[in-house]
């Protein structure tokens, strides 16, 4: 090939009509959003705002929107505005999501009740205060235990892709706390444990490289642990990155009962020294 | 160096039997499954209790000879509004029944699907699983029996 | 107990009520030829004697599983050590009179009490 000459030529066919309608508003979209204050005392109110909606308007665009526009006191959370670091978790016409996720025009409503997330004491308007969840998380001991992790400081630990998929999904967690609130016996048992810290309870028990099993499913068959879920779904209906903790504590029921000869018989994945005195030298 | 800590909320924001155990609308279909499965063990356990004290009084009328004592109270529950009652009983007693089977299966990790490496749109495997169809088969299933029920209790026993 | 332990035995029985529990209603809508004839005095002192046993097992299994699924519910509802105690304990107590009271009538019925 000469050079200076272009490798490939791509004919990119432009339409200005996806442009049409962007830069006006498709409607106006009443919002009612909670309103708590401890400083001041007052109880919960709800004040309502009306927004325009753009294409592609997120729940998160309208309350910044509201915040820079309308009232600057009201009080949200959010940071990566891309579902990935968990911070705006809330609770829109009944349902969790995560605010800069949901876009306003797929909730087909003129009117969205907004609230702040079920089952976590409120800071203000619409900031919980995750204080509980990160404390029963830490109660499952969400690190790799090992008891030769002394002798093996320094070694990598051996893992075949089909392991990492094993636990892969339920790594995904951004800790945002909506199944927490979605969950119907988080509604009422202040103690239970809740589907995200026993997601990633599994996590870890059904991580290859993990020995803890035993501390951890002692934390799990307490009386506010595992057996308070009745499988009502709601959290892996809600959650945002397909972590599926319903599908973790059912697994985590089941290695308890009828499979506890496999939590026996686990043994932890062998770091890369020890498999390779199991092959011998040529 | 110490952080500056918020103050402790004063809100504890607690969803609530309404919003935790009973609003089960525009939510998954497992969760009407939870509120049912809830709503009918109640019920069947209050009707459990209830019933043996109502079965103890055959034993009474056995213990003084006296088959009147049955068959009074027998004759006094022999009406439409009775009927309905025990109506409603055997519909809570095969609905519990029924999920409770498709809860101590899935409970075990069964029916429930499979760990998958993660792909968009991330949807969760549980509620895809087979126990979902399971479920609904359960479901209807119920209502059928609940139908031959209304025959027991109705045309069989009131001559409807 | 541990509340795995407590589990198992709440789905053993859940199942063991199932089978028997279609016992029961096979009993009532076929023996004697229907529901009217099954709630007949004579026909309820046959049933009883016949499968007394039966009975006492369904008995056992339901009142297990229905006090315990009660104490679920109520603990779920509130928490606390004393609040907790006192629940499972009066469920107790009350799943053992329900117990009880029901095993006296399959006793009398197999003519052990009088």
């Amino acid at each position: 090939m000469a050079e200076g000459q272009a490798v490939g030529r791509v004919e990119l066919k432009f339409d200005p009509k996806i442009l049409e309608g962007l830069g006006k508003p498709l409607k106006t979209v009443t919002f009612k959003v909670y309103r708590f204050d401890p400083s001041r005392g007052e109880g919960v109110t709800y004040s309502t705002y009306q927004v325009p909606i753009f294409r592609g308007t997120t729940v998160l665009d309208a309350l910044l929107y509201i915040k820079e526009r309308m009232d600057p006191s009201l009080t949200i959370r959010y940071s990566c505005r891309m579902a990935v670091c968990g911070s705006c978790g809330m609770v829109v016409n009944g349902k969790e999501m995560l605010a800069c996720k949901t876009q306003v025009e797929g909730l087909k409503s003129d009117t969205l009740v907004v609230r702040p997330m079920h089952n976590l004491p409120v800071t203000r308007d619409l900031v919980t205060d995750f204080d509980a969840f990160f404390k029963k998380h830490r109660a499952v001991l969400p690190y790799i235990i090992r008891e030769d992790v002394d002798v093996n400081i320094d070694r990598e630990y051996q893992q075949r892709p089909e392991e990492v998929v094993d636990y892969l999904m339920f790594a995904n967690c951004i800790k945002c706390g909506l199944c927490y609130s979605a969950c119907p016996t988080s509604a009422t048992d202040e103690m239970f444990l809740g589907p995200q810290a026993m997601s990633q309870a599994f996590r870890y028990v059904a991580d290859s490289r993990d020995d803890g099993h035993r501390q951890r499913m002692d934390v799990l068959d307490s009386p506010h642990g595992i057996w308070n879920c009745h499988f009502a779904g709601s959290c892996s209906d809600v959650c945002p990155k397909g972590v599926d903790p319903a599908f973790a504590i059912q697994q985590l029921k089941g290695l308890l009962i009828f499979r506890s000869g496999y939590l026996k018989k686990k043994r932890p994945a062998p770091n890369v020294q020890q498999k390779r005195e199991l092959v011998p030298e040529r | 160096m110490g952080l500056a800590r918020a103050p402790k909320p004063t809100n504890r924001n607690m969803a609530g039997v309404y919003q935790g155990w009973i609003r089960f609308w525009n939510r998954n279909f497992e969760r009407w499954l939870y509120t049912m499965h809830r709503v009918t063990g109640v019920g069947v356990g209050i009707y459990f209790v209830l019933h043996i004290w109502e079965t103890s009084n055959a034993a009474t009328a056995l213990q003084l000879g006296d088959p009147a004592v049955w068959e009074g109270l027998m004759a006094f529950l022999r009406n439409p509004g009775a009927h309905a009652g025990l109506l409603l009983v055997a519909l809570a007693a095969v609905l519990h029944s029924l999920n409770g089977v498709r809860l101590l299966v899935s409970e075990q990790g069964w029916l429930i699907g499979k760990v998958k490496r993660p792909t968009y749109p991330l949807l969760p495997s549980s509620l895809k699983g087979a126990q979902r169809p399971l479920g609904v088969a359960l479901v209807l299933v119920s209502f059928l029996l609940t139908a031959y029920a209304f025959y027991q209790l109705f045309v069989v026993g009131l001559g409807w | 107990m541990k509340e795995s332990k407590v589990m198992l035995i709440q789905y053993l029985t859940g199942a063991f009520i199932i089978v028997l529990g279609a016992v029961h209603f096979a009993l009532l809508t076929f023996a004697g030829g229907g529901y009217d004839n099954a709630l007949k005095f004579s026909t309820v002192v046959f049933t009883y004697t016949a499968y007394g046993l039966a009975f006492e097992l369904l008995l056992a299994a339901l009142t297990f599983h229905v006090f315990n699924g009660f104490r679920k519910v109520l603990t779920e509802l509130h928490q606390g050590r004393t609040y907790e105690r006192a629940v499972t304990w009066a469920l107790a107590l009350a799943g053992g009179a329900t117990f009880l009271w029901g095993t006296r009538t399959v006793l009398v019925f197999l003519g052990v009490i009088g």
